[in-house]
């Protein structure tokens, strides 16, 4: 088959503010081949993705579509022109069924004349192995069901372009391997797809063609074949920094001397969920200081009821939840965080930072009654500015003062500052919930190296994370969740990503000698 | 008794209308994502413009209607306008539309009719008797002897059901209410699909207040519309911005306040304010116990920027 060039992007910018989120970037899709593009958070993938999308106006630039100048002003234009995407927070009527998901936007007239539709959307799902229950309502259903409906519903459509923003990001690794195998059976059909995403390894196993991004302007464009890992970081990277924490692989085995007095001691802990049932079932889990303990899962599987039934914000139902011996259920959150807890929210803007209130404040917020920011009556602002200041050079943290206020940062930024936040003192014990989430490469491997600093200090540390990558890279243990249950616990050096996916997905590990 | 009994029923029934009018104009709008507020101002408004339209048309109770019509529907475009063009918080302009709406609607009586001892009459809607199934006993009375504007408000309500779970129209009209983001990527026009359920809406609860002369006094006072404008929000709640049981929930609250009437006429021994507060005291009821259990639609009273980070 031909080559068909169907969509070429020439010299397109974007500006939000004072910012050049994409500095004249030119970009094209081929009939059927996987056109990685790749590049840290923030580097303007997305927002490329939605100029094309017709979801932002670029300032500057052309779009053509088979040779032909386009103006694509609205999703709508794009759905014209049979350009598809799937984002990455998924685009699905929660109330809705999956079915009507998929009809939603495609038709007039009556819904009952919607059976040949359902024909064509079961023949698709069974040629790409996309089964999903087409008569469940989507809140019901995992997070992996769901972005197969993500791509039932645009493959309904007919599209010849289907761009995917980091499909891969909330999947068990076997999950993601269908997808995978799905985008190449898409592409020898003749689709053009572009797969964005940050995940270098993923774009070694996927992508015929690679266009690396960094900072709104195309780093590098190359061939699969031409490439290697090492050099897509670097080009991601912009060429500096050291190998980060994450390329170097899976934590090694540790010795049994290394293994510190328990820290954390939860016993049967039961969590509900303000709905009825119970998101955290009889949870047993001790975390020893010295020690970080992954917690793997696909997102709400009970994660966030476990971090805030530590920190007090949520009550346990049942069981008890001990730090040092000390019993902290009947505790209040304020009282945890002077027992030296530190904790990084899942939800950064709801529950991380006040908006209205200065970088300062927001850093030092939780441990304003330390004898370091406060005498008995006042704040001492001298001394929150300087632990501010510190906070925003070691995290590199984009403002022009620590005076600004916290709600006009990015999230990325945001996230910083709880970062900031947390490792303002050495802790005893740390809850961290997806504490890399939104941050460049850069960014990511500082947390995680002050994360294992915080362990080497001696605290013990609780990782939550949906990223397995990350968690193989520095947790001594990991600990999967599914349902709220503990579907079992790996030690380092026998990481297998494939039994870790299994037991995301709900098999419990096998019993063994050991 | 057995005529008492029927005679509750039927006048229940009858002050039903409004409530169920105004519960699908709530539904209606809230189905697309704006959430009225301005009820109780906007029926008082237009149950004026349907008083003085049908004054002045010598007794058309038409265009008496079509007036309060037009004027709930002046008002759901102006809430479109202030919500979904600029972006301002609903309830905001829902309330202060709502303290317009109660000025235009004495100034209009003002303007036309003025200061008057014996106040003006229009005709009032007299019931209709359907034949054969007027004669069924007990339900032919209750149900089948109403005023046109009851059987106008049950097939609206039907219709209201079938648009918008029945049709592709209605499915991708419901998705604006429950996620704008989502149906603005598929293509389906947020703006407009908001526009109309804002106009639609107040074109329903327009008819809503209408109604209200027409039926309770045949004349205009101020106090006319008397917190029916708040309970058509509670009952929409209690029916979960689902057609049906709004209009079952209308039934409810009506029979609630036709109690408090009868309470009177009984003379039973309990002042009649305390009669009087017997919807308002079911309406809290009702709320505490089904808020915390009703499903809104999602993107209810949210208004939606596409360039906006997101959520």
């Amino acid at each position: 088959m031909p080559a068909e060039e169907l969509v070429r992007m020439t010299g397109i910018a974007k500006r939000f503010g004072d910012v050049l989120a994409l500095d004249h970037v030119d970009f094209g899709i081929t009939g059927g081949k996987v056109h990685a593009l790749l590049g840290e958070n923030g580097a303007g993938k997305t927002t490329l993705m939605n100029v094309l999308y017709g979801l932002y106006r670029a300032d500057e630039g052309r779009v053509e579509i088979k040779g032909k100048e386009m103006a694509i002003r609205t999703p709508r234009d794009a759905l014209r022109h049979r350009i598809a995407m799937v984002h990455q927070h998924f685009r699905l009527v929660s109330n809705f069924t999956s079915f009507e998901n998929i009809l939603l936007g495609t038709g007039r007239g009556l819904k009952f004349e919607a059976r040949a539709q359902r024909e064509k959307v079961e023949s698709i799902a069974r040629e790409y192995g996309l089964s999903v229950d087409l008569d469940a309502k989507v809140k019901a259903l995992p997070v992996g069901a769901q972005q197969r409906v993500e791509i039932l519903k645009v493959l309904a459509r007919d599209p010849l372009v289907l761009i995917l923003d980091e499909p891969t990001s909330s999947l068990t690794p076997q999950e993601a391997d269908v997808l995978l195998g799905a985008i190449k059976k898409l592409a020898m059909n003749g689709l053009g797809v572009v797969f964005i995403t940050h995940k270098v390894r993923e774009v070694m196993s996927i992508a015929d063609e690679i266009t690396v991004l960094n900072g709104g302007r195309v780093a590098g464009r190359l061939q699969v074949s031409e490439s290697g890992e090492k050099r897509l970081v670097e080009l991601m990277m912009g060429g500096r920094g050291a190998p980060p924490l994450l390329q170097a692989g899976p934590t090694p085995a540790r010795t049994s001397a290394a293994q510190g007095e328990p820290a954390l001691v939860l016993t049967s802990v039961s969590v509900g969920s303000g709905k009825g049932a119970s998101a955290v079932e009889e949870v047993d889990l001790a975390v020893r200081h010295g020690e970080i303990l992954g917690v793997a899962g696909v997102s709400g599987n009970g994660q966030r009821e476990l971090a805030e039934a530590i920190m007090c914000v949520r009550r346990a139902g049942s069981g008890s939840i001990k730090l040092d011996g000390i019993e902290l259920t009947r505790l209040n959150t304020k009282q945890v965080i002077s027992m030296g807890v530190g904790y990084i929210p899942e939800d950064r803007m709801g529950d991380g930072i006040l908006p209205s209130m200065t970088i300062a404040e927001n850093i030092v917020l939780g441990r304003e009654h330390s004898p370091s920011f406060s005498d008995r009556f006042a704040l001492n602002r001298k001394a929150m500015g300087a632990a501010a200041l510190r906070g925003v050079e070691d995290y590199n943290i984009k403002t022009t003062s620590v005076e600004a206020h916290a709600g006009v940062l990015s999230g990325g930024n945001v996230q910083k500052i709880l970062i900031a936040r947390a490792f303002l003192t050495q802790c005893k014990f740390l809850v961290a919930h997806n504490p890399t989430r939104g941050l460049d490469i850069a960014a990511t491997d500082h947390v995680l190296r002050s994360l294992v600093k915080q362990k080497e200090g001696g605290a013990g540390v609780l990782l939550i994370s949906e990223d397995l990558d990350e968690l193989m890279a520095v947790s001594d243990r990991i600990c999967v969740l599914f349902k709220g249950q503990v579907m079992g616990v790996v030690e380092a050096g026998s990481y297998d990503k494939y039994e870790i996916g299994a037991m995301m997905a709900g098999k419990k590990k096998e019993a063994s000698a050991s | 008794m057995t005529d008492l009994v029927t005679d509750f029923f039927r006048v229940a029934v009858a002050v039903s209308v409004p409530y169920i009018l105004g519960g699908q104009a709530m539904t209606i709008s809230g189905r697309s994502g704006i959430f009225l507020v301005f009820n109780e101002g906007v029926m008082l408004a237009s149950a004026s413009a349907t008083f003085l339209a049908t004054f002045l048309s010598g007794g058309n109770i038409i265009i008496g209607l079509l007036a309060g019509a037009a004027m709930g529907g002046f008002f759901g475009l102006v809430m479109g306008y202030f919500s979904i063009t600029l972006k301002q918080n609903q309830f905001v302009v829902g309330l202060a539309l709502l303290v317009a709406a109660v000025g235009i609607a004495n100034f209009m009586y003002s303007v036309f009719i003025g200061v008057v001892i014996k106040p003006p009459q229009i005709p009032t809607l007299l019931p209709v008797h359907i034949p054969l199934l007027s004669d069924i006993p007990y339900l032919g009375p209750v149900l089948f002897s109403q005023n046109l504007m009851f059987y106008f408000a049950v097939i609206l309500s039907i219709l209201v059901w079938a648009f918008l779970y029945r049709t592709r129209y209605g499915l991708n009209f419901r998705s604006v209410g429950e996620n704008p983001r989502v149906a603005d990527s598929l293509g389906i026009n947020v703006s407009l699909t908001r526009y109309a359920g804002a106009v639609a809406g107040g074109i329903v609860m327009g008819i809503a207040g209408g109604y209200l002369p027409l039926y309770f006094t045949g004349t205009y006072t101020p106090s006319l519309v008397n917190g029916r404008g708040w309970i058509v929000i509670a009952l929409t709640l209690f029916g979960r911005w689902n057609p049906i049981p709004v209009m079952l929930g209308a039934l409810l609250f009506a029979a609630a306040e036709v109690f408090g009437i009868y309470g009177q006429i009984l003379n039973l021994p309990v002042p009649s304010q305390f009669l009087l507060m017997i919807p308002f005291i079911v309406t809290l009821a009702i709320l505490v116990q089904t808020y915390r259990k009703t499903e809104l639609p999602e993107g209810l009273a949210k208004n939606y920027d596409r360039e906006s980070a997101e959520d």
